[in-house]
C-alpha cells in the first residue's frame, strides 16, 4: 500500500489522520517505516526534478530485454465449465452434508489437468489435482506435481515456480526438488458464484523458471 | 462503510458495467482482472476505508482512468520490448537507482554508478514481469519498485561479503511495547508529563524537539512544519520518527513501558 500512500505523504496530507492503522504499522514495524521514509524520499526527489546527476552519461544496454524475452512461461487454462463438471458433476449439491460422502472424493484428489509438453530440451509432465478434506469442507486445495527430464542448459523443474489465478484467487508458489508445489487452500467463495453456486471463473495455470 | 467481500465484489462488478459510455467495451474486460486481482491484495479495501464518501464505482473510475493513460504504455515495455520506450526508462530507473544510494550514503563516483546500474538492471528485468494495479501514481510505483530492489541488491551484498552479523543490534526491539496500550494511560501521569518534558529537552539533533514540539503541542500536520522549518517533508518524517524512538529509548530507561 505504500505506493497509494505516498504521493498523499508529499501532497501534505496527514498520513497520522488519513492513515491511522497504517501510521501505527510504521510506528511498529522498522522495516515498513524504514521502506517508507526511503521511497518517500526518492519520491520527493524524482518529483520535485532532483535526482541525482550521473557522473558519466550512461551506455544504455538493453540486453536484457532479449534475455527476458527468451524467458519461458508454460501456461495452461481450463474453462469454468470443465471445473465445473470435474469438480461438481451433475447431481452435486454443495450443502455441507453432501460433501463428505460425495463419490468423488473417495480417494481424495480429483484430475483437473494432465498434460506433457516438451520446449526446446526439457520434456515435463505436469499433473494439477484438486482436493476437498473432509475436515474443511468449505475450501479446495489444489497441487502440482511437475516431472521432467532436462539438458544441461535447461532449468530443473526444481527451480521453477506455479502460479493459479482462478476467480479472486491469485498465488505463487515455488516448485519443491521433489517436482512438488502444494497452493494455499482457496475457500469455495473465491471460485463460486454466490446465487448459483456453480463455478464463477476460468482457471489458469503458469509455470515459469525462477 | 464496512464492506463484506462478497457484496463488495458484486458492487465492483456492477460499477465496472455502469462505466461511461465512451469508454471501449474491452476496458470493462480487461478492467475486470485488475480490480479482482487488486480486491484480493486488499487495494480496494484500502482506498475505500481511507476515503470517506468514496463507493466502488469511484475506484473504478480511478483504474479505468490509469488504464487508458497507461495501459498502452505498459503494452509497449512488458509486451513489445520497444526499445524507444525503454531507452528513456532504463535511464530514468537508473538515475532512481544512484540516488537512493547516494541518499544511503554511498559516496558519488564509479562505484556507486556500477553498483547503480547493476540495481537499474535488475529494477529493469523486475518491471518487465511486474504487475501494475493501475490505481497509483506510476513515478510513486517506480521509487518503490527502485527501493526494493536496490535494498535487495545491498542485502545480497552484504550477506555475500559475510558481514559479522552476530555483532549487529536490533535497536529496535523495544518498539514492541508501544503496543502496550496501558502505555498510553500512563501518559496521564504527572511523573510521566515531567520525565517526558525533559526527554523532549535531550533530543538530539534539536530539530527533532522542534517536530515534537509543534507536531504534538501545535497540531501541525507534517506539510504545515516542513514549511514552518523550510526543509522537505521527507526530512520532517525523518525527524518525527526518530524523535519518537528517542523517546521511547529515554524513557523505557526511566522505567516507563
Amino acid at each position: 500500500m505504500i505506493s497509494l500512500i505516498i504521493p498523499d505523504a508529499l501532497k501534505g496530507v496527514d498520513i497520522a489522520t488519513r492513515y491511522p492503522t497504517f501510521y501505527r504499522q510504521l510506528l511498529a514495524d522498522p522495516e515498513l517505516r524504514q521502506t517508507f521514509l526511503e521511497t518517500l524520499e526518492l519520491y520527493e526527489a524524482s518529483h520535485s526534478h532532483h535526482l541525482a546527476p550521473l557522473p558519466t552519461p550512461p551506455v544504455v544496454n538493453l540486453s536484457f530485454l532479449q534475455t527476458a524475452s527468451t524467458r519461458l512461461q508454460l501456461a495452461w487454462q481450463l474453462s469454468k465449465e470443465e471445473l465445473q463438471n470435474l469438480l461438481f458433476p451433475t447431481g452435486w449439491r454443495l450443502a455441507a452434508g453432501f460433501r463428505s460422502s460425495y463419490g468423488w472424493l473417495d480417494d481424495g484428489y480429483v484430475t483437473l489437468l494432465r498434460s506433457q509438453v516438451s520446449v526446446e530440451r526439457l520434456s515435463l509432465d505436469v499433473l494439477l489435482q484438486a482436493s476437498l478434506a473432509a475436515d474443511a469442507p468449505d475450501e479446495v486445495s489444489l497441487a502440482l506435481t511437475v516431472a521432467g527430464q532436462s539438458s544441461a542448459d535447461s532449468a530443473a523443474p526444481g527451480s521453477w515456480q506455479a502460479t493459479i489465478e482462478w476467480g479472486d484467487y491469485v498465488e505463487t508458489v515455488p516448485v519443491n526438488e521433489q517436482g512438488q508445489a502444494t497452493f494455499p487452500a482457496i475457500p469455495l467463495p473465491a471460485i463460486l458464484q454466490p446465487s448459483s453456486q456453480t463455478v464463477a471463473a476460468n482457471l489458469f495455470l503458469s509455470l515459469e523458471p525462477v | 462503510m464496512v464492506w463484506d467481500k462478497a457484496c463488495l465484489k458484486e458492487a465492483l462488478d456492477e460499477a465496472i458495467q455502469r462505466l461511461p459510455p465512451h469508454e471501449p467495451p474491452e476496458t470493462a474486460v480487461s478492467l475486470r482482472p485488475i480490480i479482482r486481482k487488486n480486491l484480493s491484495r486488499g487495494r480496494v479495501s484500502h482506498f475505500l476505508d481511507n476515503h470517506s464518501g468514496c463507493q466502488p464505482y469511484d475506484y473504478v473510475l480511478l483504474v479505468a482512468r490509469h488504464y487508458e493513460q497507461l495501459a498502452p504504455f505498459f503494452h509497449q515495455v512488458q509486451v513489445e520490448k520497444a526499445t524507444s520506450v525503454w531507452q528513456p526508462l532504463y535511464l530514468r530507473l537508473f538515475s532512481l537507482a544512484y540516488t537512493y544510494l547516494l541518499n544511503k550514503g554511498f559516496s558519488p563516483g564509479s562505484e556507486s554508478y556500477a553498483f547503480a546500474e547493476d540495481c537499474a538492471v535488475a529494477a529493469s528485468e523486475r518491471l518487465l514481469k511486474a504487475y501494475y494495479p493501475y490505481d497509483t501514481s506510476l513515478e510513486a510505483w517506480l521509487c518503490l519498485l527502485v527501493q526494493n530492489v536496490c535494498r535487495n541488491l545491498m542485502k545480497e551484498s552484504r550477506d555475500a561479503a559475510g558481514g559479522p552479523n552476530h555483532q549487529l543490534v536490533d535497536i529496535y526491539d523495544y518498539l514492541g511495547s508501544i503496543r502496550d496500550g496501558a502505555a498510553e494511560d500512563r501518559f496521564h501521569c504527572a511523573n510521566l508529563r515531567l520525565d517526558l518534558q525533559a526527554a523532549i529537552g535531550r533530543l538530539v539533533p534539536p530539530a527533532c524537539q522542534e517536530v515534537v514540539r509543534l507536531r504534538h503541542f501545535e497540531g501541525l500536520t507534517f506539510r504545515q512544519i516542513a514549511i514552518r522549518m523550510g526543509s522537505s517533508t521527507t526530512t520532517v518524517y525523518k525527524l518525527h520518527f526518530a524523535a519518537l524512538e528517542q523517546l521511547r529509548k529515554n524513557l523505557g530507561r526511566n522505567g516507563y513501558k
